[in-house]
């Protein structure tokens, strides 16, 4: 199955050839260098970026490449319903001597 | 009571592990179950307490789709396994909800457990924030630092 993708950020295209299933990413300039999911072509939709709000401190939190600001999330909001990456950190244990 | 902001790797399972425990992480079944924000962790329970549907990690807490993000969670893939410049480190592939209109909703974190011994807990990782889905696709991005990370 032909499937035409298209990301409605930075406007770059993609074609696949596959079983119809599955979600396309690609590293986008417009959202800041994070993995953000293609549409397929013909669907409105908007994506928007969430960074953490609380309080990092040693958090290992994911940052994003541009800004290196902790992000939480990137939402797609399209006309029915909306997707959601969630950016999830490193749980990190030290042991001490 | 909150999931809070922090995510940490529970102590008791660290303990088992140093005391001839049995969980095989490169083997095992791991899976990641979702929660609210009725769900206070704490990385200090006792090593029953970290399981999945036990204590904090009860079922009542967890935020599931009825085919697209299951309740017990989700089988992490591509899980490895092992240790580089005296850092242990846990990772798996991005772990995606099957189709294409599961519904979550106030999404606070997760809990990563053992699904083969005991459901025992792992770690539980804090998404910052109420995270939600509508008809849709939830994925968690793992960081390339890993699920979890020990230094040692």
């Amino acid at each position: 199955m032909i499937r035409r993708w298209r990301c409605v950020e930075c406007g770059r295209t993609d074609v696949t050839n596959d079983d119809g299933t599955g979600a396309r990413y690609h590293t986008c300039p417009k959202m800041r260098g994070l993995s953000v999911p293609f549409m397929l072509e013909g669907v409105k939709a908007k994506l928007v970026l969430h960074e953490r709000e609380d309080y990092i401190g040693d958090e290992m939190v994911q940052l994003d490449p541009e800004r290196h600001r902790p992000v939480m999330s990137i939402e797609t909001v399209r006309d029915h319903g909306q997707d959601v990456i969630v950016f999830a950190p490193t749980a990190r244990a030290i042991g001490r001597s | 009571m909150a999931f809070g902001t922090s995510s940490k790797v529970f102590v008791a399972t660290i303990e088992y592990q140093f005391e001839g425990g049995t969980l095989n992480l490169s083997t095992n079944t791991l899976k990641i179950a979702l929660y609210d924000d009725t769900t206070t962790p704490d990385a200090t329970v006792a090593l029953a307490n970290t399981a999945y549907n036990v204590g904090q990690w009860t079922s009542a807490n967890e935020v599931s789709d009825s085919t697209e993000w299951p309740a017990t969670g989700q089988a992490l893939d591509s899980v490895t396994s092992g240790i580089a410049s005296n850092v242990y480190t846990l990772d798996a592939a991005n772990e995606v909800s099957d189709g294409t209109s599961a519904t979550l909703a106030d999404v606070r974190g997760c809990l990563i457990y053992d699904d083969t011994v005991s459901d025992y807990g792992l770690c539980f990782l804090s998404f910052g924030g109420a995270q939600a889905v509508t008809d849709g696709t939830f994925t968690v991005n793992f960081a390339g630092t890993g699920i979890l990370t020990m230094t040692v």
